[in-house]
């Protein structure tokens, strides 16, 4: 059938509409004038196998907007969260990226980027010169020279080597390492392993799992085989869980020190239900970033959390979270670099969040998006000590971390048990 | 050689586990041609139902029969209500693919709204360990291994011996022919899809009991390696998908004793397309490809 001449026009012109719409990519959104809503997108998994992702994240953003938006909000702009399912790999999570940037026009800030997609979304953002604060744990960001990436938790490599020293500092000698074969968990493997050498402990086995396979068996006996005394890891609930599991099985459970994935709400619930909450508080030191729960800031973000049920759903579940508190600190961290630009354009306010972090003489220290506001407003310089600790970036945007070890109690909470000093640190590396 | 000797046995283990998923799975697709992609979303379906009931109280090894009752009216009401239509409308082999992975996502994405995204145990005593000689196991896998062939066997004798199983195993060959002899196809692949369910269920519990936790979307981590298993056996052959499973189980425990642990799966798909090579459709193949969807 003949298709009639107007009616194909018509259905050419929409065509054209709709391929140029899809395919506009990374176009910068308008700058955020002052009034209305501002938009911190969460850019994590809200589906799929890391559907945990998300609202851990959002475990962060909504406290920080809520006393964002309680204390006045930013230059007379109201703050949102904006949740975004990146899906988790590549290949779904730049048109996911793309598509975030084009449709949101007050779009201020991201908080995302996992370590299975950052890699990839980041050069988008930067390039829609949108900050995004990200807790991927990569390497590759080490060196990064992308003007709109900052990370607030220490990368992998920092954090094996921590591992190492907290292995030393426990007093074992004969030290095994597991982890996943991902790309998160191989972020801290070598420096860990490189770090047990160092410190002359013996590495007594190391193993690489495949993820998410029916059975360790095989590789659990060759661990019992070896005789460790500590087993370092780091490897995703499931894979920890029927790792453990085995090894409880065949009789020999080992002490554990692991990393801040294991503070996370389903680590817990995993390894918990194959070995038992007792036997895991009994055996596991986490070796996390440096943040007290006794400071202001922690404080503020617990109460703000908590007071978020009806935007996080069983909000006390992220109180010992890491990552949700380091998002939590990023959104007040965005908010603070605005209001010392008096503009929440990202491409203007970027400039100015060293400002608002970094510790220079006549800098007032702040805890809160309250106390740093009025301050501003008074004309004065502040520096943001947030619920993860001092934030001091470096020249590639990264923030270094002192770290702690923690121990898990059975009534749902870490408990500080130590600290790895900085010569402890240096020593390993 | 220890080594090699443990880890064959831990990977008969395994082979058992996957030996009644991808029978079950091949069984289905042996009688009716469908290749049901949201094979593991039943899996998680069943699994989720005993799970309800292991945490009101049921032992764990009713909910081994209960999962298995579970998927196979899972099953059956996924051919009825989804494949079938289709089929009637003429639907080909490539659409009912899309449509079967249409169903996975539906299934897998529903089920985690409804649960959420947490981690769950089933609670069961795994009992003590058993050793004989280099060969360890618990008591709880030595009840699964043992399951597992008494399943197998049931199945053997039911294909081999019955007139059910005659019925169904000349409905696979071809489904115009047997209905022609007077066979009620219709009847077969309903109970087909019944047997497949139910396989499914049951090796969907002691999938997680082996595992020890699992989320909503655990079981569709292990669809390929069932259909790999099914494929290396000769897709259809539930017999072929018993040694593909041994294959497989075996391969994967031996490369990480022998090899590294992140060998698993490279060895497994290695294998399965070396075999693949050598015999196109399975080791003992029967092509299907040309067949009809059996109604």
């Amino acid at each position: 059938m003949l298709v009639p001449r107007k009616l194909a026009a018509i259905a050419t012109v929409a065509v054209a509409v709709l391929i140029v719409s899809g395919c506009a990519s990374s176009s910068p959104p308008q700058a955020s004038k002052s009034g209305g809503t501002a938009s911190i997108a969460i850019f994590h998994e809200f589906s799929g196998p890391n559907a945990a992702y998300g609202p851990e994240a959002a475990a962060g953003c909504y406290p920080a907007v809520r006393l964002i938006n309680a204390a006045g909000g930013v230059l007379g702009s109201k703050f949102e969260c904006l949740p975004t399912d990146s899906k988790g790999d590549p290949a779904d999570a730049i048109p996911a990226a793309r598509k975030l940037i084009s449709s949101t026009a007050n779009l201020v800030g991201v908080i995302g980027g996992g370590s299975d997609n950052a890699p990839a979304v980041v050069p988008i953002f930067n390039q829609a010169k949108i900050p995004i604060f990200s807790t991927t744990g990569q390497s590759v960001f080490d060196t990064n020279t992308a003007a709109y990436f900052w990370r607030l938790l220490s990368p992998d490599t920092a954090q094996g080597y921590a591992m190492a020293a907290a292995a030393k500092q426990l007093g074992r000698t004969r030290v095994a390492t597991v982890f996943g074969n991902d790309v998160a968990a191989q972020g801290s493997a070598p420096s860990a392993i490189a770090g047990i050498k160092k410190l002359g402990l013996k590495l007594v086995a190391h193993q690489t799992l495949a993820l998410d396979q029916p059975s360790y068996r095989t590789e659990v006996e060759a661990l019992i085989q070896s005789n460790p005394q500590v087993i370092i890891s780091e490897a995703d609930p499931q894979t920890t869980a029927t790792y453990l599991s085995e090894l409880k099985g065949l009789g020999t459970l080992v002490p554990l020190i692991t990393d801040p994935v294991s503070q996370e709400p389903n680590w817990i619930t995993a390894v918990s239900g194959s070995i038992g909450g007792d036997t895991l508080a009994r055996l596991d030191t986490a070796v996390v970033a440096y943040a007290p729960m006794s400071t202001v800031a922690y404080k503020a973000f617990s109460g703000a959390l908590l007071a978020s049920a009806a935007q996080v759903p069983k909000p006390s579940q992220w109180t010992s979270d890491l990552y949700s508190v380091a998002d939590y600190d990023s959104a007040i961290v965005m908010a603070l670099a605005m209001l010392e630009a008096h503009s929440t354009a990202p491409s203007k306010y970027n400039g100015f969040i060293t400002q608002v972090t970094a510790a220079h003489a006549g800098h007032s220290v702040v805890h809160t998006f309250a106390e740093g506001k009025k301050l501003l407003s008074q004309g004065k310089s502040i520096q943001y000590v947030g619920a993860v600790g001092p934030i001091q970036f470096n020249r590639n945007h990264n923030a270094n971390n002192a770290f702690a070890l923690e121990t898990y109690g059975s009534g749902g909470q870490w408990t500080p048990a130590g600290l790895i000093t900085a010569a402890a640190l240096a020593a390993a590396q | 050689m220890n080594v090699v000797i443990s880890a064959v046995g831990f990977g008969l283990v395994t082979a058992a586990i996957l030996a009644l998923g991808a029978v079950g799975f091949t069984l289905q697709f042996g009688v009716t041609n469908v290749l049901n992609l949201a094979y593991t979303g039943v899996l998680s379906i069943a699994a989720f139902v005993a799970l309800s009931l292991n945490l009101a109280g049921l032992n764990i090894w009713w909910c081994v029969l209960v999962a298995g009752v579970a998927g196979a009216l899972a099953s059956l009401l996924l051919n009825l209500f989804v494949y079938k239509p289709f089929i009637r409308r003429g639907t080909k082999l490539f659409g009912m693919v899309i449509v079967s992975i249409a169903v996975l996502l539906i299934l897998e994405h529903g089920l985690q709204a409804i649960v959420g995204v947490s981690f769950f145990s089933f609670r069961f005593d795994s009992g003590g360990v058993v050793r004989w000689g280099a060969l360890v196991f618990t008591t709880v896998q030595l009840v699964t291994m043992g399951l597992a062939l008494v399943a197998m066997l049931l199945l053997h004798i039911g294909m081999r011996y019955t007139r059910l199983g005659k019925a169904m195993r000349a409905t696979a060959n071809d489904p115009s022919l047997a209905r022609a002899c007077g066979i009620r196809t219709a009847r077969v692949v309903n109970i087909a899809w019944l047997a497949s369910g139910f396989l499914c269920g049951v090796g969907g519990v002691l999938l997680f009991m082996d595992t020890s936790t699992f989320s909503a979307t655990t079981g569709n981590e292990f669809l390929i390696v069932i259909i790999a298993a099914a494929v290396l056996g000769g897709i259809g052959d539930a017999y072929g998908a018993v040694i593909g499973a041994l294959i497989v189980g075996i391969a994967t425990e031996v490369a990480a004793a022998l090899i590294t642990p992140s060998a698993k799966e490279i060895v497994a798909f290695a294998i399965l397309v070396l075999v693949l090579i050598v015999r196109p459709s399975g080791l003992f193949a029967k092509s299907t490809s040309q067949k009809q969807f059996a109604k």
